[in-house]
């Protein structure tokens, strides 16, 4: 999806205001629409504040426009904060959260939205490459990361690359639970960004029962989710090692001390499952790797 | 023999206008039940497939006949060029457009407009409450329509022939 194509979810004073300002879509980062307050755009790492405030009335119609008039339809990505376009591209919501047996039932009166342009960045993952085969084995990787630093952006030219295969490693069958439709950016189902030709992507499912669905019905070689963290994940991505998949998955954390104090990836690192440890570091390109270690915690690169 | 033609011209015309009558009420009903059917598709789209007004009027207008498949086709891309203008607004026009020719009553189609001002907001159940609600709705007036057309049809039918016989015993 083009950003001009995302653009059209705004009213036509807001969709010419951020014309006007002749923006390159390779560049735009967020969109910030808050209401009774101006417009915020973020744009090659710095911010640009415009006049235009955004009445209440103007962000229903955004809503109206983004929900294709039928917010119904996306009561679950509500419910979670955020609601998914073509592309990969993503609006954060927030607003009045309606509450029922303690928990978030919805969002109403919905004031702030975030819009976040999806930058698919091929080849990110080219110097990790040589680094998770052993031969023509795929090695079990965890990418860690804080947020921002290109996590899911790593894994998905990762699960690319793996599913097309190059001359130096065969293609294979990638398997991804896409629970917030972050890597694939799936829209009706079907793959916004180039996650390669031998992959299955279930959408907006729950990673833990995703990878049991997938491996089930679709026999992947590889399972890419992202973000791991409940007991629940755990539990799936034991069954789909047992299975003979290979994992590919991305987690919360900036070193591997701070893994340690997590009791879910503490089980996890102590069993070894992994081979791999991508570290990321913080840079002006997402996905700049830090260090490797090995499944011992042993620096490969 | 001029006579004769005039007569058998006034008692066709007559009988004609007499059936036209009746079939109207035949029209109303069947579009009333083809309103049914649309509506209970749509719950259908809505419930379990999930899916969006713009998407479920499509799928709806390639299942049906016009003026229905028209109305919906058209409803579903303006609403997908997000003009500026709210579903209900959307809605209201294309009925006026494509419904002022059909046989249901005026009270009829003001529960129709009434319709589009509660589809797409809201979650799903009260998307489908709604939906229920305006089924029932009518159910009671294909029922009622039944009905009258039981008792009028050949009312009718005979006053249109009869109508026709007086004016021919006026003449002669």
């Amino acid at each position: 999806m083009q950003c001009d194509e995302v653009l059209s979810i705004f009213p036509r004073e807001i969709r010419d205001l951020i014309q006007s300002l002749h923006l390159s879509s390779e560049g735009l980062q967020e969109i910030r629409i808050r209401a009774e307050r101006p417009v915020l755009i973020r744009y090659r790492n710095r911010e640009l504040v415009t006049g235009r405030t955004v009445s209440r009335d103007q962000v229903a119609e955004i809503l109206s426009y983004l929900g294709s008039y039928s917010l119904y339809a996306y009561e679950d990505e509500i419910r979670q904060g955020f609601l998914s376009l073509p592309g990969g591209h993503r609006v954060g919501l927030s607003g009045k959260a309606v509450m029922e047996a303690r928990r978030v039932k919805t969002l109403g009166e919905i004031s702030s939205l975030n819009i976040r342009f999806a930058h698919q960045i091929r080849g990110c993952a080219d110097p990790l490459m040589p680094y998770i085969w052993d031969g023509v084995r795929l090695l079990h990787t965890l990418i860690v990361s804080p947020p921002g630093r290109g996590k899911t952006t790593l894994l998905r030219d990762c699960i690319r690359q793996i599913s097309d295969g190059s001359g130096l490693w065969p293609g294979k069958t990638v398997g991804v639970v896409d629970e917030r439709s972050e890597i694939a950016g799936c829209f009706r189902g079907v793959p916004g960004n180039d996650v390669g030709m031998r992959t299955d992507v279930l959408d907006g499912c729950p990673k833990a029962d995703g990878m049991m669905m997938l491996i089930r019905s679709m026999a992947p070689d590889v399972v890419a989710v992202d973000e791991i963290g409940s007991k629940e994940d755990a539990g799936a991505l034991r069954y789909a090692m047992n299975c003979g998949c290979v994992l590919l998955a991305t987690v919360h954390g900036s070193c591997m001390e701070e893994l340690l104090l997590k009791p879910v990836l503490r089980e996890i690192i102590e069993q070894k499952m992994f081979e791999r440890y991508v570290f990321l570091e913080a840079g002006k390109v997402p996905g700049r790797i830090g260090q490797i270690l090995d499944r011992q915690g042993e620096r490969v690169c | 023999m001029l006579k004769a033609v005039g007569i058998l011209c006034i008692l066709a015309g007559s009988t004609g206008l007499g059936m036209s009558m009746a079939r109207e009420l035949e029209l109303r009903i069947e579009e009333l039940l083809q309103l049914q059917k649309l509506m209970l598709r749509l719950r259908g789209e809505i419930r379990y497939m999930h899916r969006t007004l713009p998407e479920a009027f499509f799928n709806l207008s390639g299942s049906t006949s016009p003026p229905f498949s028209d109305f919906f086709r058209q409803t579903s891309l303006e609403l997908q060029n997000r003009s500026g203008q709210t579903a209900e607004e959307i809605w209201t026009r294309n009925l006026q457009k494509y419904f002022s020719g059909l046989h249901i009553t005026r009270q009829e189609l003001t529960e129709l407009e009434k319709l589009g001002s509660m589809l797409g907001c809201l979650d799903v159940e009260m998307q489908v409450s709604t939906l229920d609600y305006y089924l029932e709705q009518l159910r009671q007036s294909a029922g009622q329509a039944e009905q009258a057309a039981g008792s009028r049809r050949k009312l009718y039918r005979y006053l249109g022939i009869l109508s026709g016989a007086a004016l021919v015993v006026l003449i002669i």
